[in-house]
């Protein structure tokens, strides 16, 4: 019966946890990758400026939706943010081109 | 005096110096989180811990004070030192400590099944020399955040640093789970079990805290803060305890 309840926690675990990260951080899609590439974005600047989105701005807090803000707001969020968290130029930019590129396509 | 005025002016350097930081902001103030500094940043954190015991007239306080300094050596590897850990006894500031410590991160709490870092601390006093090795885990469930740390730490003390004549084991875990309710505002809860072994034979008697945490975030800087109650009966070591971390960004 423990290893039931092990088992089942773990997949709690598993299911709660990737959840919560893939509606904060979606996961990049062809339509993503086409439509960063028309803006000039990368499909590796795409990457990375989710996997900082998911490593660095989780550090302080949890992610919000990316559709409860409009590619303006998360302008705005992004830089305030980036002062605050000491993101590199690059870094921040990289984060803009995810959230402008998922944004779009919700 | 000459005392207060070197407590004083590492103080004052402190300060300054969290006019360049970039602090990340903790959720807990006893459970070390897995998260690491990015490369190339610096972090500071002040704390302030009061711990009570005995009643009545027998009552005694002790107030620590610890000031840290964090560097992000690489994205995974942090590297910090504890400037000055010190107390103030009947009025009087007393440096006790000086450490260093390194945090390795293994795995993310949010990207991986489970955050997981590697930490170890070596501290250098008057008195005192000690070796800390700890295991920290994490999961980042969106606003809530569960912690856990477990690790063993070896102590040698004696009248002057090198001639030691006490040495003595600790084995500690501790627990945190923390809820954000706004990016302002989170709320949550420690444990901490730390169980003794004089000169490494005998285990002394489990000693258990727990209590709520609650973390404010402000534009410029964060405060955290956990009160403690004693929930084993432990009459030689503190019945409440109750710290603080402040942070700063500049």
């Amino acid at each position: 019966m423990f290893k039931v309840y092990l088992t089942l926690a773990g997949l709690g675990f598993l299911v709660g946890g990737c959840a919560s990260f893939r509606e904060g951080a979606p996961d990049i899609s062809p339509a993503m990758t086409k439509l960063g590439q028309a803006s000039g974005d990368s499909f590796e600047k795409l990457v990375t400026g989710r996997r900082l989105l998911a490593t660095r701005c989780t550090t302080c807090h949890a992610l919000e939706p990316v559709s409860k803000y409009t590619v303006e707001e998360w302008g705005g969020i992004v830089e305030d943010m980036a002062d605050r968290s000491g993101l590199k130029e690059e870094e921040e930019n990289a984060i803009q081109a995810y959230l402008t590129t998922v944004r779009k396509t919700l | 005096m000459k005392l207060q005025k070197t407590t004083c002016t590492i103080l004052l350097g402190i300060s300054l110096l969290g006019e360049v930081a970039s602090a990340g902001d903790r959720r807990f103030t006893y459970v070390y989180e897995t998260t690491t500094a990015a490369k190339g940043e610096i972090e500071v954190e002040n704390f302030a811990t009061w711990k009570t015991r005995g009643e009545g007239s027998g009552r005694s306080n002790e107030f620590d004070f610890r000031h840290e300094l964090e560097y992000g050596v690489t994205d995974r590897l942090q590297a910090g030192i504890y400037v000055a850990d010190w107390k103030v006894v009947d009025g009087q500031a007393i440096y006790k400590d000086t450490a260093f410590e390194l945090i390795y991160n293994m795995t993310n709490p949010v990207t991986d099944l489970l955050g997981s870092a590697l930490y170890g601390e070596v501290k250098l006093g008057d008195q005192l020399f000690k070796l800390e090795g700890k295991l920290l885990l994490q999961k980042n469930f969106g606003p809530i955040v569960l912690a856990y740390n477990a690790g063993i730490e070896a102590e040698w003390e004696g009248d002057r640093f090198g001639d030691f004549n006490e040495r003595s084991g600790e084995f500690m875990e501790s627990f945190g789970v923390s809820y954000q309710f706004s990016p302002y505002f989170l709320l949550g809860g420690e444990f901490l079990h730390e169980l003794g072994f004089d000169e490494w034979q005998e285990a002394g008697d489990p000693v258990i805290y727990a209590g709520p945490n609650a973390s404010f975030r402000f534009d410029r800087f964060y405060v955290t803060t956990t009160a403690m109650m004693q929930v084993t009966a432990v009459t030689d070591e503190a019945d409440f305890q109750w710290r603080a971390i402040f942070g700063m960004h500049f």
